[in-house]
């Protein structure tokens, strides 16, 4: 669980600017939420590519927290970014508004995450840029994002970080305290956590992730390691349960060779 | 005395003709450097991650790169790796050695890694021997990145008393830990005990680059026989290096320590079980 944060940000930011420039392109977009994952994300983006070549935006509903804000304008600020404001409010309720009800917390979330995507991925065009993942390792398998919003990207420079790892990296990159303490939050609704919703905190979770996934410890020693079994169990159960948004969609096979089955061929494939 | 130039190639994926291009350039560069040797990583011709592609970027003996390659191999000895299809639909990770005009050696990789993130039994055949050949300067040996990391493969050196071991290699940066990445960490200790035990110069050339999302971490060395590191390249950077080596210095570390075994008597191995 512990890196060397040196080698880790060097691979990170080589990985950042290959991948960009072999498609041609030299410029990323983010969209930063004022939390840390967008922040380190970006911050990688603008030692792999300078800040002239990343293209920061904050993308607020009309209930969003004027703190995060606050955090996302901070953080380009500390980059030397441009960062700028999209309010997704009117074309978020002119879906909103076809239902004469609430549509309920997960699927608001849900539809302001794809209103975001969509966003993102229109003005990755207008820029020639590839969009910046942000999902982290412990989001990813726990599938705590939305598939085709928050979850959508070119090029994810910490998706194989657990959360703590992504905390420890921005620390070792300077990134603002303000924004490594606070509380994670998708800002959904007031005062909502992500530790909160997920019933448990990302360091406990991220300790039985490591032994879980990274050393393929078993449920009995797991329990024997001193984690307990409803929490292991919750877990699991989590992790299976998402595989889905971890893949691409599944096409039913009837020819010889079948895009995701049989046709196989790296992303990099002529790169 | 040799001049050796080690190239930390990044090459293009499943793009053959721009990697040959890329490989003229630089043997003109060491042609011009006056080395005698140039060594690319393993598949430099190919590139790695190749799967259904690798029908697409193979070569046979006969094939206008190697025509080329040949060509060059008057002014400058060469080893380049690339996918071998040595009878139609018969595709080898292998990497040649071609000197004055004539290819002296085409090793097929033993050892192909079927694990992690590695899955080249799928798209490779398996090579089934080793060898060892004289050129003007050295007796080699060329073991393919994971061939390196078996005792079968090190009882070969051993055995056939090889001055110089190239490992072209192909090895993805996984496992980072708070003091170093576990790759790093292998290919270190592997390098340091052949060129030790086997008292032979050892010539890692690892690639660089990033294929859809792993990364080839470079790092390549010349060890000298004893150990000693002749030179080293940088972490992650595309960049080549000159090293002058002298047969001398192998016969004076030899007699020093004479660990290669000196008769070749088979050595009988079992386990008693009681």
């Amino acid at each position: 669980m512990d890196v060397n944060y040196r080698t880790l940000k060097d691979v990170l930011v080589n990985f950042l600017k290959e991948e960009t420039e072999k498609t041609g392109l030299c410029n990323l977009v983010v969209g930063l939420s004022g939390g840390i994952d967008s922040a380190l994300a970006a911050g990688l983006a603008v030692e792999a590519l300078g800040g002239k070549h990343v293209f920061a935006y904050c993308l607020p509903y009309k209930t969003s927290s004027s703190k995060s804000l606050e955090d996302a304008k901070r953080v380009a600020r500390f980059l030397g970014i441009s960062c700028e404001i999209i309010d997704i409010s009117p074309y978020a309720d002119a879906y909103l508004n076809v239902f004469d009800h609430y549509i309920g917390n997960v699927r608001f979330g849900n539809v302001c995450a794809r209103m975001r995507m969509v966003t993102l991925f229109d003005v990755s065009a207008a820029h020639g840029a590839l969009v910046l993942g942000t999902s982290n390792k412990t989001e990813l398998l726990l599938g705590y994002g939305t598939w085709y919003g928050d979850m959508a990207s070119a090029l994810n420079p910490v998706g194989d970080l657990y959360k703590t790892q992504v905390w420890g990296l921005a620390e070792y990159m300077g990134i603002p305290k303000e924004v490594i303490e606070k509380h994670p939050t998708a800002d959904l609704w007031q005062d909502q956590t992500d530790e909160g919703e997920l019933g448990f905190s990302y360091v406990e979770v991220d300790k039985l992730l490591f032994e879980m996934i990274d050393k393929r410890k078993n449920t009995k020693e797991l329990i024997r390691m001193g984690f307990d079994e409803k929490f292991i169990d919750e877990v699991s159960r989590r992790v299976k349960a998402n595989q889905f948004k971890r893949c691409l969609p599944v096409i039913a096979k009837v020819s010889d060779r079948t895009v995701g089955i049989d046709f196989r061929y790296s992303r990099d494939w002529g790169l | 005395m040799l001049k050796l130039m080690v190239s930390q190639f990044k090459p293009y994926l499943a793009d053959v003709e721009k990697n040959a291009e890329k490989h003229y350039q630089i043997i003109e560069e060491a042609v011009s450097a006056d080395c005698n040797l140039v060594v690319f990583p393993e598949l430099s011709m190919a590139g790695y991650d190749l799967r259904d592609a690798v029908s697409d970027v193979a070569l046979d003996p006969g094939s206008e790169i190697i025509r080329r390659i040949k060509e060059y191999s008057r002014d400058i000895s060469i080893v380049f790796g690339f996918v071998y299809e040595e009878q139609p639909g018969c595709f080898y990770n292998a990497a040649a050695y071609v000197e004055q005009g004539k290819i002296l050696n085409i090793h097929k990789k033993v050892f192909l890694p079927t694990y992690g993130l590695f899955d080249e039994k799928r798209y490779f055949s398996e090579g089934s021997s080793f060898s060892f050949f004289d050129t003007k300067f050295f007796r080699g040996s060329i073991l393919i990145c994971e061939d390196a990391l078996h005792a079968d493969a090190l009882i070969h050196i051993a055995e056939n008393n090889v001055d110089m071991v190239f490992i072209p290699a192909g090895s993805p940066l996984r496992g980072i830990g708070e003091s170093g990445f576990y790759a790093e960490k292998v290919w270190n200790y592997t390098c340091g005990y052949i060129s030790t035990n086997m008292t032979c110069t050892v010539i890692f050339a690892n690639r660089v680059g990033v294929e859809a999302g792993v990364t080839f971490w470079g790092g390549s060395k010349v060890y000298k026989a004893g150990g000693g590191i002749e030179c080293s390249l940088p972490f992650l950077q595309e960049d080549k290096c000159i090293s002058t080596l002298n047969k001398a210095d192998i016969r004076e570390e030899r007699i020093k320590n004479p660990l290669v075994l000196k008769d070749k008597s088979k050595i009988l191995y079992k386990t008693i079980m009681t």
